[in-house]
């Protein structure tokens, strides 16, 4: 996938709560729930506000002692968990120099990462019709057919 | 009565024609046969219509009651409890997939301005409308409840009314001293219930160990809904005694004892608390229990999954709820001791000085 484009939050499935110093975001189609910090939420912030990533990351790319591969991983990890799409709308970008992650990275912020709970998919998963007995319920398993 | 044909499936663009006619039916139902029940809960009158008086002995003994409403009122919410054998209707249609696809079905109800649920065994499904201000439910026979029911009786219906309200069931335990209290939040096995039981052992109050009903307008107040505590035998053991647990029945679904109010020295229920802080505990086996400040969003992590994935829909409004709470509040952190009464203190000491 490009990450020339502008990115957006993939709403409605996506909901982010920003804290400030952490923002925490819930993927509603898989129970799966995430936590920012530092660099990590400001590139959030700067990726939602129609930042693209490329141009983000080849800004970065130009400043010295600043490791864009980090960055790039986790906007990638951001995508591979569909956190993020591209946005069909032309990007109404914010100029690099103002964004908060550059501000952030060059003043020596720690590598970004991405936090991952997934303690509630199984209960978003887990709503099986066929191999559950209806007249004891849940967890309780229907007892397979014998094999002739 | 127009209910749908026997051994029907449904799908999500299929089910709102169950939904209209169940809605239709009951407006048109036979009540001489049917046993009344009013809840006077927090906020809320209902009027419930059982067709099993089992199930609405079981609901009188495990809600709340909240403040009693004025003689001659009229309720706010009516449901119908029913079950096909019962009322000698067709067997409830089966989901016609495999999984239950809860955000297609809200999605097609929201069109034509309805709530529903749907659970695959014993075959549950539940429709709202707000407008008709009326909720349905239809089992297949009298008692086909999932076992965890008992413990949070007429749970979807409660929280689809109490939305409406701009307010919201949370998935969470309190306790409190002379009415000043704070939230116990976490997932399934964090030490809500067992921190529960441990304030109540020794004097505290609280208004659920499960869910709550909450309310943040000016200020935060919960409020009970329900009349039961669960804690499974080892917390009961811990903190009462091995023979308490001969007072508290079988144990239910989860190997927990439900325990009714009735069953305990003193109800450790009070109509509401005004809530003060969030905090979170965590099982320490520490000497000596610690609370101490955690991030909004380390409260928001242990508050909001739970509470948004255990209930039918809302799930962005509950999550901008719990966003809110969770930056008026203060957030702490509860370092648990495995001594119920030294923890009870330790809160109670928290609360004193909490600001008024």
């Amino acid at each position: 996938m490009s990450i020339k484009s502008g990115f957006e939050i993939s709403s409605p499935d996506v909901v982010a709560e920003d804290f400030g110093s952490e923002i925490v975001v819930l993927n509603l189609s898989n129970g799966k729930y995430f936590s920012l910090r530092g660099v990590a939420a400001d590139i959030w912030r700067d990726l939602a506000s129609g930042l693209p990533p490329q141009i983000l990351l080849d800004h970065l790319r130009s400043l010295q002692n600043i490791h864009a591969d980090f960055v790039q991983s986790f906007v990638l990890d951001l995508i591979r968990e569909e956190l993020i799409r591209p946005s069909k709308a032309s990007p109404d970008s914010i100029s690099p120099d103002a964004a908060q992650s550059v501000v952030a990275l060059s003043k020596g912020a720690e590598a970004p990462i991405l936090e991952i709970f997934d303690d509630m998919a199984e209960l978003i998963l887990s709503d099986p019709i066929h191999d559950v007995d209806e007249d004891i319920g849940w967890p309780v398993k229907r007892t397979p057919p014998a094999e002739k | 009565m127009a209910v749908p044909e026997p051994t029907a499936f449904l799908s999500a663009d299929s089910q709102e024609s169950l939904a209209l006619s169940l809605l239709e039916a009951v407006t048109t139902l036979d009540r001489s046969r049917l046993h009344l029940r009013r809840f006077t809960l927090p906020g809320l009158v209902i009027d419930a219509w059982f067709s099993n008086v089992a199930y609405g002995d079981l609901c009188t003994r495990n809600l709340a009651h909240g403040r009693m409403p004025d003689i001659g009122s009229s309720a706010d919410l009516t449901l119908y409890l029913l079950d096909s054998d019962s009322m000698n209707w067709p067997q409830p249609p089966r989901w016609a997939e495999k999984l239950f696809d809860r955000k297609a079905a809200n999605s097609e109800l929201a069109r034509i301005g309805l709530k529903g649920a749907y659970q695959h065994d014993p075959r549950v499904w539940q429709f709202f409308s707000q407008s008709r201000r009326t909720g349905v439910q239809l089992v297949r026979r009298p008692g086909a409840h999932p076992p965890w029911e008992s413990g949070g009786t007429l749970r979807s219906f409660l929280h689809w009314a109490y939305a409406a309200q701009g307010r919201r069931l949370c998935h969470c335990a309190t306790l409190g001293v002379n009415g000043k209290g704070i939230v116990l939040v976490g997932a399934g096995g964090s030490g809500k219930s067992g921190t529960t039981l441990a304030g109540i052992a020794n004097g505290l109050e609280t208004t659920g160990d499960d869910y709550c009903l909450i309310d943040q307008s000016e200020t935060v107040t919960a409020y009970p809904l329900f009349r039961i505590l669960k804690q499974d035998a080892p917390g009961v053991i811990r903190v009462l005694g091995s023979s308490a647990t001969e007072r508290f029945g079988p144990l239910n679904w989860q190997d927990k004892y439900e325990i009714h109010e009735s069953a305990l020295p003193r109800s450790p229920f009070v109509a509401e608390l005004d809530i003060r802080a969030i905090v979170v505990p965590r099982i320490a086996h520490l000497a000596r229990t610690i609370i101490r400040p955690v991030s909004a969003g380390h409260a928001m992590r242990s508050f909001a999954p739970s509470s948004t994935f255990q209930l039918p829909d809302g799930e962005v409004e509950g999550i901008a709820f719990a966003g809110r709470l969770c930056r008026t509040l203060p957030c702490m952190e509860m370092l648990l001791s495995e001594e119920s009464s030294e923890i009870a203190a330790t809160l109670h000491n928290f609360l004193k000085h909490q600001r008024s």
